[in-house]
């Protein structure tokens, strides 16, 4: 579609917006990096309360003050890191495989409730977590799950997003795909395996980083639904560590960056192309 | 046909869970168990050192019942924590039966909602009929306060009354006359004259050793501010202007000071902040100890001046310090009053008496509180090793403080909003905002929280 | 027949993990509130009526809210579905430096909460790099969180984050329009909007649906943003229903929580259901 004729002028203006744009997206994150490598003084220096904040993007003397802070002075900080890659890993995996199929199920199979239920799904979905909170700890407690990490990864495995996602994804294979597999004597396990999964492995990438970032960020269900200080995810060490040290947040901020950023750059490719097809039809 | 069917399947599925969560709440009540439920800060676990004697004495009465502690973590102070799992638990259905409140439990807890969702059980009934509990050993003013909706769910046992230190040489040297000081409007006219008199002397000394108690000066004064019953909040008084205009005068000389430390019971820092001239009052929401301990290290230096903050009509309101609830859905509420029982007797109520936790609301033991502890002069180790003994504290002060006691006209509970009132007004005592524009931010806030 | 009917069970049987896990966790959970909220004190041990309802839809700070959170929807949501619509027709072509832009705009998301929210503190704040520049061109010092700007912040976080996500999700649409329908269409002398109106936009409805419903739910979340911001008690131009529900959480009030929530239900359950007839009237059979 052409929107904008294809000569040099609005080729450049074009331009300049998207990247006028695209420094506005990326001012936070430059500036959190930024900010990290200031040493300690720097940020009191120039983030007290009373005192004028300016913008203080480049640091007046390297330091890597904060990681030092981080990574050797504050044990909590990698036992919480690793906390949330094993807590966000396992929900990550239990998801896509649970999506994946009942994803499949609901694109191509037809059975009695099918869109009901659906639309049941997707309403549930849009509901903030606030709603089930208090009624999922009763169903918790009265497995005796409380405290313990199932109580946060059983409601997240089963989470209706990964299931909207994969369906929207598998809605666009074409059925005669299907078809001539069965043809061919294919049972329903091995088209699974060799046909449904390759073919849509976009969408599965999609899921497993859009499931990634959902996880890693989980903040309320933790302080819920987990007893023990030692057991939070960073999540929660990161909007503490806000209030109480702002110079170790942004290293800290940093750091929780790093895990999702690698996803990125690895699947980027499958990513974009992942989210591409989700919607199509 | 076919949908028919999947909506009786998933009913079918959904109902046992709906029975399993309705049993749990009716269920027989047992009578051999007690479950207590405490917070561990730091290592340290305040409750169960404030609750011994209580807890020694119940087991030995009633030694059939076991009595379970549930210890919780706080690690690194962060006790917030704490009170969301509480609530969860109560919420659930499951948690202690006994909810004993702490000082730091009303950073973080509204008790005037939580009592208004039902989450307590009402005590109305145990008072009345328990021959062994007699209601005129205690405070009844106080008891009545704390009523919501005319049903008692909350059983003080300890409370703080806000007073003024200082001795009579130094109140003089001021030309403070708290003798005067018999409402609130007149002691507001008493400290606004005595900072228009010093605000431009040199170092002035300051009324107050901790700036954040004015956070609370509505509730000292009587004022029903929020009404947290019809969600109503009046601040058209006069005398609530009055007291914010006083402190925005005294605001940028009062909480200029930065070092100030809580001295209940140091001498030395009595001498440091009184004789150093850094202070012409104190002001402090008192327990029973550290009242009289203060009241003789003044006396070191001269004659003690102890005057409480009076409400509106003269009378005094005192704060609630540390009380008791009884969950609502305990299956051991008999227990669970017998131990309240024994947190309001004589034993329990002088250990709490003299482990800072406030004044004890059993006023039968008062005086012989004060005839066991303080009939000799207490004593004080100098720097240089050896000790001073102070006078004997005069008879005069324990009459004095039991007249106090009389003229409570009732009790109120801090909650977290009064912080967030009160910051409104700081743009005001800065100067940066007008009274009214402040006083229409403040109202639009609590109205909604009230109405939450 | 018997081979749908063996069809229908793999179905079932694929679809029925989740279904159980779904079942128990989200479903009964809701029911169970929606129980509780005929009831009163923990526990649900008193069956109350309706006092409940009356009690949440007559209290300001539920009305408040409720005005607010849709103010938030009706505001938010069209202002970035425009935005990031505009953004990925400007992207659509293959130029140099296309798919850079297409990386960057994601990268939002990739930023934990907590750490946009620091930044945006330190724009915002009463000392903050705003009120600093204010200083400096001579324009009084405001207080940004703390007024009805509050709420434009809120909107403002909301689009950064989220804008990248929807512009893909735009773009692999409109990338999926072959040109030529295009190339027809201006042969027979249509110009630019007519090609919008009548080619994009009815094959973007799919598209537009789907970024429509996670646009909905991405304006919760930012429930997250505004609590970092302000605690429990913000401004009231961005006190929202999770608000409501939070603080009812606290004060172990959650029959009102679980009224709140089934207002949220129903709002949702409008909403979707109006879109659902809509596009079964435009013509699209499924989703």
């Amino acid at each position: 579609m052409r929107i904008v004729e294809n000569n040099k002028y609005s080729k450049a203006s074009r331009l300049m917006i998207l990247s006028l744009f695209a420094l506005f997206v990326l001012l936070p994150i430059i500036y959190t990096i930024t900010n990290s490598f200031m040493g300690a003084d720097e940020i009191s220096k120039y983030y007290s309360n009373d005192k004028q904040m300016m913008v203080h993007l480049i640091p007046d003397k390297f330091s890597l003050n904060a990681y030092y802070q981080m990574l050797f002075r504050r044990p909590d900080y990698l036992i919480k890191f690793w906390n949330s890659l094993g807590l966000t890993s396992i929900i990550v995996l239990g998801q896509v495989v649970i999506s994946t199929l009942a994803g499949y199920s609901f694109a191509k199979f037809k059975f009695p409730g099918r869109d009901t239920i659906f639309f049941i799904l997707i309403i549930l979905m849009m509901m903030p977590y606030q709603v089930t909170l208090v009624s999922n700890y009763i169903v918790l407690d009265k497995m005796h799950l409380i405290g313990s990490y199932w109580a946060i990864i059983l409601p997240a495995i089963f989470s209706p997003f990964g299931v909207f996602l994969m369906r929207q994804v598998i809605v666009t294979m074409p059925d005669e795909l299907i078809e001539a597999a069965k043809l061919d004597g294919a049972n329903q396990f091995r088209l699974l395996f060799r046909i449904v999964v390759p073919r849509n492995k976009g969408g599965i990438v999609a899921l497993i980083i859009l499931s990634f970032i959902d996880n890693w960020n989980m903040v309320e269900q933790p302080l819920v639904f987990l007893d023990n200080k030692y057991k939070y995810p960073l999540s929660i060490f990161l909007s503490q560590i806000n209030q109480s040290e702002p110079g170790l947040a942004f290293a800290c901020g940093v750091l929780a960056m790093v895990p999702v950023a690698l996803l990125f750059v690895f699947f980027e490719k499958e990513l974009i192309e992942g989210i591409g097809f989700s919607n199509l039809k | 046909m076919k949908k028919i069917i999947s909506m009786v399947l998933v009913v079918l599925l959904i109902c046992p869970l709906l029975t399993a969560c309705k049993n749990t709440n009716e269920g027989e009540p047992t009578t051999d168990e007690l479950i207590l439920r405490f917070n561990v800060k730091d290592g340290i676990c305040y409750e169960e050192n404030e609750l011994n004697k209580a807890m020694v004495l119940y087991k030995k009465k009633y030694p059939n019942v076991n009595v379970i502690i549930e210890k919780e973590e706080s690690v690194g102070g962060d006790t917030e924590a704490y009170y969301t799992k509480l609530k969860t638990d109560l919420m659930a259905g499951s948690g202690p039966d006994i909810i004993y409140t702490k000082d730091w439990f009303y950073i973080y807890n509204d008790l005037y909602k939580m009592q208004e969702s039902g989450a307590f059980a009402d005590l109305t009934k145990f008072i009345k009929n328990d021959k062994e509990f007699q209601i005129d050993n205690y405070n009844k003013t106080l008891f009545d306060s704390l009523k919501y909706n005319d049903k008692q769910y909350i059983i003080p046992a300890t409370y703080q009354m806000p007073f003024f230190i200082s001795t009579k040489e130094i109140l003089k040297s001021h030309n403070i006359d708290m003798t005067k000081c018999s409402t609130s409007k007149k002691l507001l006219d008493e400290l606004t004259a005595y900072w228009k008199r010093n605000k431009d002397v040199d170092n002035p000394a300051n009324l107050f050793q901790y700036p954040r108690c004015m956070m609370f000066f509505h509730h000292y004064m009587g004022l029903n501010s929020f009404d947290n019953k019809n969600k109503t909040v009046d601040t058209s008084q006069d005398i609530f202007k009055q007291a914010l205009d006083f402190w925005k005068l005294a605001y940028p000389y009062e909480t200029k000071k930065t070092d100030v430390l809580f001295f209940k019971h140091k001498s030395q820092m009595i001498e440091e902040y009184f004789k150093s001239g850094k202070q012409a009052t104190g002001f402090e929401s008192y327990d029973y100890q550290g009242y009289f301990e203060n009241i003789s290290a003044l006396s070191m230096i001269g004659e003690p001046v102890m005057t409480p903050w009076r409400d509106i009509n003269g009378n005094i309101q005192v704060e609630l310090s540390r009380g008791a609830l009884i969950s609502n859905h305990s299956k051991n509420k008999q227990n669970a009053w017998n131990f309240i029982k024994i947190m309001l007797g004589e034993e329990s109520q002088s250990e709490m008496a003299f482990s800072l936790t406030g004044i004890p609301v059993r006023k039968s033991i008062l005086t012989s509180l004060f005839k066991n502890n303080f009939k000799e002069g207490l004593q004080y180790g100098n720097v240089d090793g050896t000790t001073t003994t102070a006078k004997p504290i005069d008879e005069f002060y324990l009459n004095q403080f039991i007249e106090f006691q009389n003229q409570i006209k009732g009790a109120y509970i801090r909650f977290p909003v009064d912080r967030e009132f009160f910051y409104e007004f700081i743009p005001y005592f800065e100067g940066k905002k007008s009274y009214n524009d402040c006083i229409k931010s403040a109202e639009s806030m609590l109205k909604i929280y009230l109405s939450e | 027949m018997k081979i749908r009917h063996k069809e229908t069970m793999t179905g079932i049987l694929f679809a029925s993990p989740f279904l159980v896990g779904f079942i128990t966790f989200f479903v009964a959970p809701f029911i169970v509130s929606i129980f509780y909220t005929f009831t009163f004190g923990t526990g649900g041990t008193t069956f109350v009526g309706l006092k409940n309802y009356q009690s949440v839809i007559n209290s300001s700070a539920f009305q408040l809210a409720s005005y607010n959170t849709m103010r938030f929807i009706l505001v938010g949501v069209p202002l970035i579905m425009t935005i990031s619509l505009i953004f990925s027709l400007m992207l659509r072509q293959k130029f140099g430096g296309s798919s850079f832009f297409r990386s960057i705009f994601l990268y939002p998301m990739v930023v934990p909460v907590a750490s946009t929210v620091m930044v945006f503190q330190v724009l915002f704040a009463e000392t903050g790099i705003l009120n600093g520049i204010y200083n400096a061109i001579g324009l009084p010092v405001q207080s940004w969180l703390n007024s009805d700007n509050a709420f434009g912040i809120l909107i403002f976080l909301y689009i950064w984050k989220n804008c990248g996500y929807n512009m893909i999700l735009l773009l692999s649409g409109l990338n999926a329009i072959p040109d030529d329908f295009y190339e027809a269409a201006h042969l027979e002398g249509a110009n630019n909007w007519q090609c919008f109106r009548r080619i994009t936009m009815p094959i973007m409805s799919p598209t537009f649906f789907f970024v429509f419903v996670i646009s909905i739910i991405n304006s919760f979340k930012s429930f997250r943003e505004a609590f970092l911001l302000s605690g429990t008690m913000p401004h009231p131009s961005i006190y929202m229903l999770q608000h409501f529900m939070n603080n009812n959480f606290s004060n172990l009030n959650y029959q009102r929580l679980s009224v709140a929530a089934l207002m949220i239900f129903l709002i949702i359950f409008a909403l979707v259901f109006v879109l659902f007839v809509l596009r079964k009237k435009a013509g699209d059979v499924q989703l």
